[in-house]
């Protein structure tokens, strides 16, 4: 029996020894301080590298990481990078502080984008913000949920009136569920549209052009670019052929983008 | 008259004292007659009116006052054409520009050839100076000569010009404007003063009157004059100024209903056709291109058009001088600009920022004024926000207008007062053919609380534009997380209510048919029904013979009933015979039937053992009658 204990306590200090960790190495909060202190006094690529390690060495799938990683990509004159870290974020966790940071900072570095476009007249055309059609344009603001939500009350009230009209034999109730299903109708209608909408841009998908004078192709297998895209312009993502991410700009002119050069959050 | 010049000009226009309608020549007169008329017309016409020109020369001096030190603009007006020009004796002046341009006009039927030479003089001494004849000469004779001009020249600044004089450039004449404040109207271009009081309607190019400088916005319009008492009915622009080398920006906005002016003693009403801003891109000479209108004339019973084209204009920009050119002047910062600054609050927190905004406001080119450098002591972050909203451009007749505004952001780092340095802008006057500089003061703004000196961060690109999260517990946070919405969901809330609306419909109108042939509906059951009761009578074989026979006679009568739509009850056997007869059922069934009713009653009130035996029998012989009369048509 003493030599039963004497085992186990050898064994556990064997294991103590193997898994201490060393004075060297340090935690994932370290390496996020460490990161946030090389973004403070200006070290951005070091902030970057931080980051960058926290997701992608470490797993850490902190929306916070991906907003200081965006910042420090953004710093270090990556805007591409930074507006889509700055997406990535967004998703990650919708409605939460970090996502909100995230959609401040994307508009300032779209402002940023804008405002230095001013000072390159060579790349005028381009206007930077988030992507945009009629549909987003005019619905973009809805909750998709909430629409759907509202257009099933109103569907449900419209064929529950219609079929309680027909079951009903008291007359003066048949009239009131008619014009019950009139609005029910009505209501169905436009909160259906909204909600179409809702969805339909809910479900866009919307990449980042990460380098600079990227080629837009008229097809993947032309050779001369219909037109040059600038680093940070975000499009909608159609479709995924091989390589090429086939892509709707804002102004509604679609192509084809080599898939390396885009950044799909 | 350095800036315009016309240069080649060839105008087609109309003149005369005796009202529009009858002094119009036909070859402006679109759509009267036929081109080829029209062409045969001029080549027989042209030659003929050209011998019966005549001979004159002008000599217009656009003031007669000056004083030394400035500029004089001369026009010497040749009509007719002439074999050579002799004069004018200009030994009391330096000549400083000329520029010549000819001009060819059809009026009344005659061809008339006018040769333009501009001068720009410069006096050499005060005193009563003299521009010499001007004669010219046809086949060796003098054929016609102006008389010698006198102009007076006062010492330095002592003559005023007279009222409505164009500004001419340098001296005491044209001082600097307030900036912001719109240049006058370019003055009406000595040719069409000159020209006016032969023509009834023309369209003009004009730029302002003085030195033009590459890049610099110039406002430019084209006129069109039409003498008072022309009916103008419309004008339509068939061809606007292409402006090639200029970056031109058109003033948005349709063109004025018109206004009256007056041109060499003749009422015009001017209409603006196009007006904008142009930048030459380049010094040197540069050309605004005519622009072409038709003119719709008349009245309600009768209209007639007129295509008018503008003369191209000349125009000499400049570059400029190297000569007195700052050190930070960037290039293509022209015109008149006045810079201020201002804070929005004085006094901050430490860490705390405060809003510097520099303005920038004048006439000339404003777009090329770039971000002010913002000098700032150590420990005040400087970071620009973005403000291209704010400014405020407009084109004017003095090109282009307005402010741009630039912020930044003020961040102390630690408490102190901190000193903003003069943001300072030179630029180069194109009125004064100077550079000039402008500057803000010194501004303080001081910083309290908190901060202990924190260290400095180092600029780097936009750091400050964007905003990181310093603490976190690096957890996957959900937030409102969408889940997304799933489509058998959606598919089962709108599954649903169709559903429950179907089934009403079909039971609602289940039951409006039932309602409505309940009649045939029982008819077409009365068959079934009876066997089923007759079924359930030969089933029960023990019940007792009263029970028996009463229910078999109640289930014919049922049949009877129901089938025929007559209740037996109360009817004898005859009369029951006389009613399935009369419903049409055959004589021979309708007996049976009856004879087995009557053994029902029988068998109800007086059994006896032989009935007993036959109930199977009787139980088949009617249903034997009733199948028989079920088949009788309704």
């Amino acid at each position: 029996m003493k030599s039963l204990v004497q085992g186990i306590q050898g064994m556990l200090a064997i294991g103590i020894l193997f898994f201490t960790p060393s004075a060297g190495a340090e935690t994932v909060e370290e390496m996020f301080s460490r990161g946030v202190r090389s973004f403070e006094d200006g070290r951005y690529d070091e902030a970057a590298g931080a980051f960058s390690s926290l997701r992608d060495r470490f797993g850490v799938n902190s929306p916070d990481v991906l907003v200081n990683m965006g910042a420090a990509e953004f710093s270090l004159g990556r805007p591409g990078r930074a507006l889509l870290a700055f997406h990535r974020a967004m998703q990650a966790a919708p409605g939460s502080v970090a996502a909100d940071t995230a959609a401040i900072n994307a508009e300032r570095v779209r402002a940023d984008l804008n405002r230095s476009q001013g000072e390159h007249p060579e790349k005028d055309g381009f206007v930077f913000g988030r992507y945009h059609d009629a549909w987003s344009a005019t619905l973009g603001w809805l909750n998709p949920e909430a629409a759907v939500a509202v257009f099933l009350g109103f569907w449900t009230l419209l064929f529950g009136s219609l079929g309680l009209r027909r079951l009903t034999e008291r007359r003066r109730f048949a009239r009131l569920l008619s014009g019950v299903a009139v609005a029910a109708a009505v209501a169905a209608i436009l909160t259906g549209i909204a909600a179409f909408g809702a969805v339909r841009v809910s479900g866009y998908r919307v990449g980042v052009v990460l380098d600079q004078d990227t080629a837009l192709y008229g097809d993947p297998a032309s050779l001369e670019e219909s037109m040059i895209l600038p680093e940070g312009l975000e499009a909608r993502i159609l479709d995924n052929r091989g390589g090429f991410a086939r892509v709707r700009l804002s102004s509604g002119r679609e192509g084809f983008v080599s898939a390396g050069s885009m950044g799909f959050p | 008259m350095t800036g315009s010049k016309a240069c080649s000009p060839t105008t087609l226009g109309w003149g005369g004292s005796a009202g529009w309608r009858g002094i119009l020549p036909a070859p402006t007169r679109v759509g009267t007659g036929t081109l080829q008329c029209l062409a045969a017309f001029l080549i027989l016409w042209v030659p003929l009116s050209v011998i019966a020109q005549t001979h004159a020369v002008h000599v217009i001096p656009d003031r007669k006052s000056i004083s030394m030190g400035q500029q004089l603009s001369v026009r010497v007006v040749i009509e007719g054409r002439v074999d050579a020009v002799k004069g004018p004796d200009l030994s009391d002046f330096h000549v400083l520009g000329k520029s010549t341009g000819t001009s060819i006009s059809i009026v009344n039927n005659q061809v008339n050839q006018k040769q333009t030479i501009d001068l720009t003089l410069s006096p050499r001494r005060p005193g009563d100076l003299t521009i010499g004849k001007v004669r010219v000469m046809v086949a060796g004779d003098v054929a016609a000569s102006s008389g010698p001009v006198r102009i007076q020249v006062g010492g330095q600044g002592a003559t005023k010009a007279p009222p409505g004089a164009p500004a001419r450039k340098g001296g005491a004449q044209t001082p600097s404007r307030a900036p912001g404040q719109a240049v006058p109207s370019p003055s009406p271009a000595p040719p069409a003063a000159v020209q006016a009081d032969r023509r009834k309607a023309f369209l003009q190019a004009r730029a302002p009157d003085r030195p033009l400088y590459a890049g610099e916005p110039v406002y430019v319009e084209y006129v069109l004059y039409a003498g008072a008492d022309v009916p103008v009915q419309g004008i339509r622009v068939e061809t606007p100024p292409e402006l090639k080398g200029f970056v031109v920006e058109q003033l948005a906005g349709s063109p004025d209903r018109g206004r009256q002016v007056r041109l060499q003693g003749s009422r015009y009403e001017a209409h603006v056709q196009w007006r904008g801003a142009v930048a030459a891109l380049e010094s040197g000479e540069a050309i605004l291109d005519p622009m072409t209108v038709t003119l719709f004339v008349g009245d309600f019973f009768s209209q007639r058009r007129y295509r008018l084209s503008s003369e191209p204009v000349r125009l000499d920009f400049k570059v400029p001088p190297a000569r007195g050119r700052p050190a930070d002047y960037v290039k293509g910062t022209v015109g008149r600009f006045v810079v201020s600054s201002g804070l929005d609050k004085d006094r901050v927190q430490v860490g705390d920022s405060a809003i510097l905004t520099v303005e920038v406001a004048g006439t000339g080119n404003l777009r090329a004024v770039k971000d002010p450098a913002i000098r700032a002591m150590e420990g005040l972050r400087v970071s620009s926000v973005p403000t291209a909203d704010l400014d405020e451009l407009v084109i004017d007749q003095g090109g282009i207008s307005g402010k741009r505004t630039f912020q930044y952001l003020l961040t102390p780092e630690r408490e102190g007062t901190f000193e903003i340095g003069r943001v300072s802008l030179p630029f180069f006057n194109s009125l004064s053919g100077r550079y000039e500089r402008t500057r803000t003061p010194v501004i303080r703004l001081t910083a309290v609380g908190g901060g202990t000196g924190g260290p400095t961060r180092p600029k780097g690109p936009n750091h400050d534009v964007v905003r990181i999260i310093s603490q976190s517990d690096l957890s996957p946070h959900a937030g409102s997380r969408v889940t997304g919405i799933d489509p058998l969901v959606i598919m089962a809330g709108m599954l649903l209510p169709l559903v429950f609306f179907l089934g009403a419909e079909i039971w609602s109108r289940r039951r409006d048919y039932l309602s409505r042939n309940q009649g045939s509906l029982a008819r077409r059951a009365a068959l079934r029904k009876a066997e089923k009761q007759l079924s359930r009578l030969s089933a029960s074989k023990g019940e007792d013979p009263a029970s028996f026979w009463a229910g078999l006679d109640a289930a014919v009568r049922g049949f009877l009933a129901a089938r025929f739509g007559f209740s037996a009850i109360g009817l004898t056997h005859e009369e029951i015979l006389e009613t399935l007869r009369g419903r049409g059922a055959p004589s021979e069934v309708a007996r049976d039937l009856v004879a087995e009713m009557e053994a029902c009653a029988f068998g109800r009130f007086a059994p006896s053992a032989a009935m007993e035996r036959d109930r199977e029998g009787a139980l088949q012989r009617i249903r034997e009658c009733l199948k028989g009369l079920d088949k009788v048509e309704d």
